[in-house]
């Protein structure tokens, strides 16, 4: 692979590495999925970066037909997609999380079993016996 | 503490999952060991007969209706600090494990260091991970290595579940992705420029159940913090002294 090709890959690879963590941090892509994603990448990096290795993955996968590019095209779309999906899983799953935290704190300020609290109208929770 | 409005309303916060063996002995001891702070056990959605004994025992419950997570559960509990107005929240772990006879002292210290997150640490006195699985032992040493190299600041216990957070950090970490509330948020809060101490304590054995970490989780435990222990580091340092 001609080395301008390798370091556009390279690029391509920090910049969506980039992306992650910027989707993690602003928690619209679970952790988890993020640390998948970016080994994922990394790895896809790394092989296509050493052409040793890239040699070694061709041969052991014996099944790399005559379309290379289109299969990276592929690939990429692919990564894009799940990155897309995971991401949408991730806010419906944060929804659903703020909801039930939400309904929690809700019903538990709502029934303060606060004896000084109900006393002296406190609106503050608390759980003191007298 | 104290504020303009008079003395600190202080939370002690307990997540619970499943534990109907040991959260009635819990409850007794904050209410007897720590009688001037106000309690709120999180439920984290249990199975078995945890929410038939807290509701029993009259005790103030936020009960998630499914199971998120001891992560989520103390973002609860902060939430539920913050929309109440307190001026601290005491983490707690309900196994049994901690000492509620310890959090009077460790609030006292907490009060005199003027820190954000006080962590009542196992390890800080001998400095040693004796009496802990390997596999435990390896990853509080990694995570110990790991908050020191980034942040310049030896922490010993990073994952204790017996804590003091200041309200000032409330706002920081309510809305903030994290995994169990370990080395992620403190490389977050101490590279924010916040203060973070440790302070001696002691842990019962546990009698009933068994660690929240089985084999896999406690292999996926270790990349998901460590990215983001990572991630916060880089973004703390990139938003200091920004408005």
């Amino acid at each position: 692979m001609p080395s301008t090709a390798v370091v556009a890959i390279d690029l391509i690879s920090a910049a969506v590495i980039a992306w992650l963590f910027r989707l993690v941090r602003r928690d619209r892509l679970h952790v988890g999925y993020g640390v998948i994603l970016v080994a994922v990448i990394l790895a896809g990096a790394f092989v296509l970066s050493v052409p040793p290795v890239l040699r070694a993955v061709n041969m052991l996968g014996g099944i790399i037909v005559a379309a290379p590019g289109l299969i990276l095209l592929t690939l990429a779309f692919l990564v894009l997609m799940v990155v897309y999906l995971l991401s949408q899983v991730t806010l419906l799953a944060n929804r659903l999380t703020r909801l039930v935290q939400e309904l929690a704190i809700r019903n538990a300020s709502a029934k303060p079993t606060n004896v000084s609290a109900m006393n002296t109208g406190d609106s503050g929770p608390s759980d003191k016996f007298v | 503490m104290t504020t303009v409005f008079g003395p600190a309303r202080v939370l002690v916060a307990v997540p619970v999952f499943n534990e109907e063996r040991t959260v009635a002995s819990v409850v007794a001891a904050v209410r007897t060991h720590a009688p001037r702070f106000d309690l709120v056990m999180i439920n984290d959605g249990s199975s078995d007969a945890t929410e038939a004994i807290l509701r029993d025992l009259k005790v103030t419950t936020a009960t998630h209706l499914c199971n998120l997570g001891y992560g989520r559960a103390i973002q609860t509990a902060i939430r539920y600090a913050r929309a109440n107005q307190y001026d601290a929240l005491i983490t707690l772990d309900a196994d049994g494990q901690h000492r509620p006879e310890d959090v009077e002292r460790l609030y006292a210290d907490f009060e005199a260091g003027g820190v954000d997150i006080l962590i009542g640490s196992r390890f800080v006195e001998h400095r040693r991970y004796e009496n802990t699985p390997l596999l435990r032992r390896l990853g509080m040493r990694l995570f110990s290595a790991v908050v020191g190299t980034l942040t310049g600041q030896a922490i010993y216990d990073t994952s204790s579940g017996l804590k003091i957070v200041h309200r000032r950090v409330f706002d920081l970490l309510a809305e903030r992705p994290f995994v169990d509330f370990h080395a992620e948020v403190l490389t977050y809060v101490i590279a924010s420029g916040h203060r973070v101490a440790e302070s001696p304590i002691a842990v019962n054995e546990r009698h009933h159940g068994s660690s929240m970490y089985s084999w896999f989780s406690a292999i996926e435990y270790l990349p998901k913090v460590a990215f983001l222990t990572l991630m916060g580091f880089v973004e703390a340092r990139l938003m200091k002294g920004k408005p």
